[in-house]
């Protein structure tokens, strides 16, 4: 299982990491620092992330133009993609919804709360390995 | 021949010249013998040659058939011995050469014999034609003349006061009142002229023998009290000693004409004088209305000449735009308007609009004559004569300068409300996001420490991690703080001169200028109108970014141009009318796409990662809330490797 994450806080993507292999020990977590790069990364067609987990606050490209872009991808289609942010508005969430997201996950604080919301959204999108 | 007989020969021989100078025709007739005689001037009058032999039928024949018989029984009642044997007829003929008719007048005496026989007829004969057409032209004018009098129902008199004689009309008998009745007199007519305008009658007559005319109009009064108006037109004929003999003309009613004389004299002095009133009023109105337009303080009120030269002023002008009259007459209009609005025809165009709408409205900045400007609130109106000709237009402008200070001074509390409420959200958001990040982060890095309590380089990891969350922590609290101070209202601008705000932004970073080996050029900067500690944070801000954005060492210019006033306009947030200085602060760092321009002001907003380039995020938008409180502008240019220009506006300062 291939996992792509988007953020350009290095924290979080190590924070982030350590969540998601509590929940799946062999998965394979992949990096991005913001939507350009991500974008880039996904340009290659060989590269098939299982899930996508965006931040919204980023430099160049944010959370939400990234979103978008990705539904233009025809091969992502199926492919559930999950916004990850400090922002609990909820306009904003319907707002990310909208544009495609499978689901909008409010950064928890604390790691064990974060393990907690990720084995939620698993089940609810039956991602397993 | 006896002695006698020669002087009857030579007497007869005179009368036949003196009968003949007078063109007298002359005959004898013996009704015995039938033997008739005719003098050569007799023959001229027949038309008959001198040799033609004449007798009674001959005679006969020419007579105008119409008269033939009157003329034969004057004839035989001549003839007759009872009668006394005169002869007086007056008919026509017929002449024998050209045939035409003529009038002729015989007179004659028949001679009776013992036997009382018509013995001899001798007589004289005239041609009275002339005469006669004379008569008759006279007799058809007096004809003419009376039909006229009747139908123009004028009375006639004729009073020969030598002779004693008195002749009137009926028609004056009327005139006067009397009707139809008889026996009036000159007295009883004169008796009948109003008392008061008995002197005027008297004066007439009595120059009339100066004028050889007469002419007056007199009141009659009637039995009955009625007035009657009359006019008298007559001829005098004098006497040797001046005085009036003979006194003719014709008197005529002219009540009625008076009466429509007298209205039409009323209505004319009525017209007269409702017309000298509204003159008056007019007048009085005119010189009100320019009385008024000169005195109004608060307007300008001007008439422009069709083309737009001005053609009067008054105080409100004068107060407004600060031209004395003597100074301003004969100028074209568009002296009041700024050099941007002249080129771009502004005037013309207004000129235009009211030429063709009637009135042309507008508002903008003008320039008094000591080139400070106003605020003008302008109205032209075209102005036409009776054909609808355009002959020119009248001008009235308001001093709104205090009106639009204060519409602008609203809307910059609107402006600043509304970035206070922006600010207010942004503070929401940062409380939300930002600043709960590290709050976060220390969170969950105290878990993980915790699960690791026993893993001391692991536990040393994150309580590391713990204290550089809670700087960071602090490091926006301060920056938040920072620009919340920026915040405060009462803001009192001084001169600042850049260049030694310059040089203490230069020292303030000096370590990081070493560090990085920045090269920072400038140009003399200009004093500009501000508050000194701001501006310091402004460009100390716009530096330490250019120093930091950059990867390799920095190269920083910085340049000012005083902007021309007309580009005011062109920056949001700039006053009209006001100078402003225009300073480039130039980098050769990584710069940014120039869609993020806009975006980089406001507050949080990062375009690099923290691990490249950290920051609060809010450097930017304390510069522009710096040069908003400056009533400046900033704006940013930028290519990605190529670096950015930062763009700032302010105020100059005054010498």
């Amino acid at each position: 299982m291939v996992c792509f994450f988007i953020d350009d806080d290095a924290d979080d993507q190590e924070i982030f990491g350590m969540a998601i292999s509590e929940v799946f020990p062999k998965v394979r977590c992949l990096f991005a620092n913001d939507g350009i790069e991500a974008m880039e990364r996904l340009s290659d067609p060989t590269f098939f992330p299982s899930c996508i987990f965006i931040d919204l606050n980023m430099p160049r490209m944010n959370g939400k133009e990234c979103l978008v872009e990705i539904g233009k991808i025809e091969r992502l289609r199926k492919v559930p993609v999950f916004i990850y942010s400090t922002s609990w508005d909820h306009t904003l969430m319907e707002e990310c919804k909208e544009l495609g997201a499978a689901d909008f996950i409010v950064k928890p604080a604390g790691l064990q709360a974060l393990t907690d919301r990720l084995e939620q959204i698993i089940q609810e999108n039956h991602l397993y390995e | 021949m006896s002695e006698l007989d020669k002087r009857i020969e030579e007497n007869e021989e005179r009368l036949r010249l003196a009968i003949e100078s007078t063109q007298l025709g002359t005959w004898e007739y013996y009704p015995l013998t039938g033997e008739l005689h005719w003098s050569p001037e007799c023959r001229k009058i027949y038309g008959l040659l001198n040799d033609q032999e004449v007798d009674m039928s001959v005679f006969d024949e020419h007579i105008y058939e119409d008269d033939k018989q009157h003329v034969i029984q004057q004839i035989e009642e001549a003839m007759n011995p009872a009668g006394n044997g005169a002869y007086d007829v007056i008919y026509r003929i017929t002449r024998f050469d050209d045939h035409t008719i003529r009038w002729i007048h015989p007179k004659g005496k028949v001679y009776f014999n013992e036997k009382r026989q018509p013995e001899r007829f001798i007589g004289t004969v005239v041609d009275i034609t002339e005469y006669k057409a004379f008569e008759e032209s006279l007799r058809e004018s007096e004809q003419r003349a009376r039909i006229a009098i009747e139908a123009a129902e004028l009375g006639t008199f004729d009073w020969d006061i030598a002779a004693g004689n008195y002749y009137s009309s009926p028609r004056v008998m009327e005139i006067f009142g009397y009707g139809n009745q008889k026996d009036v007199t000159h007295d009883d007519l004169v008796s009948r002229f109003h008392p008061q305008d008995k002197p005027i009658r008297d004066k007439a007559v009595k120059e009339s023998i100066d004028k050889g005319g007469l002419m007056y109009e007199v009141r009659v009064v009637w039995s009955d009290q009625t007035i009657r108006w009359i006019k008298v037109y007559g001829k005098i004929i004098p006497g040797i000693h001046r005085e009036v003999r003979r006194m003719y003309g014709i008197v005529m009613d002219i009540t009625e004409q008076k009466s429509q004389e007298a209205m039409l004299e009323k209505l004319v002095a009525e017209r007269t004088l409702s017309l000298m009133q509204s003159n008056e009023e007019l007048k009085k109105s005119e010189e009100r209305y320019s009385k008024m337009a000169e005195e109004v303080q608060d307007y300008a009120i001007l008439l422009l000449s069709t083309e737009g030269f001005i053609l009067n002023w008054n105080k409100g002008a004068e107060r407004i735009k600060g031209y004395h009259e003597s100074e301003i007459i004969g100028k074209h209009f568009r002296i009041f308007y700024l050099p941007d609005d002249r080129e771009n025809r502004l005037p013309e165009t207004l000129l235009r609009e009211a030429t063709e709408t009637g009135r042309a409205m507008h508002e903008g900045w003008r320039i008094r004559k000591d080139s400070t400007i106003f605020w003008g609130s302008i109205v032209i109106t075209a102005l036409h004569d009776a054909e609808n000709n355009i002959i020119g237009f009248t001008k009235v402008t308001r001093d709104l300068t205090e009106r639009k200070m204060a519409e602008e001074q609203l809307q910059q509390y609107n402006r600043e409300l509304e970035a206070q409420n922006k600010e207010l959200e942004q503070f929401a958001y940062i409380a939300s996001h930002d600043l709960q990040e590290p709050l976060r982060k220390i969170q969950t890095f105290t878990e993980i420490l915790e699960k690791n309590i026993t893993d001391e380089p692991t536990a040393r990891k994150y309580l590391e991690r713990i204290t550089s969350s809670a700087h960071r922590m602090s490091q926006l609290v301060r920056a938040v703080l920072d620009y919340s101070r920026l915040s405060v209202s009462e803001i009192v601008l001084e001169p600042v001169d850049l260049d030694s705000v310059l040089d203490n932004v230069k020292n303030d970073l000096e370590l990081p200028i070493s560090e990085r080996g920045a090269e920072i050029v400038s140009q003399k900067l200009p004093v500009v109108k501000g508050i000194p500690i701001q501006l310091h944070q402004l460009f100390l801000n716009l530096l330490s970014n250019a120093i930091k954005f950059s990867d390799r060492a920095p190269k920083i210019r910085i340049s000012s141009r005083s902007l021309p006033s007309r580009e005011n306009s062109q920056y949001a947030g700039l006053q009209p009318g006001m100078e402003y200085a225009e300073i480039i602060v130039e980098d050769q760092g990584i710069g940014f796409e120039q869609k993020y321009a806009s975006r980089i002001f406001t507050i949080f907003q990062r375009l690099h990662g923290q691990k490249a380039y950290p920051g609060t995020g809010i450097g930017l938008a304390l510069c522009k809330k710096i040069v908003d409180n400056h009533y400046g502008h900033i704006h940013v240019e930028s290519e990605p490797g190529k670096g950015s220009r930062f763009f700032i506006y302010l105020l100059v300062a005054q010498k």
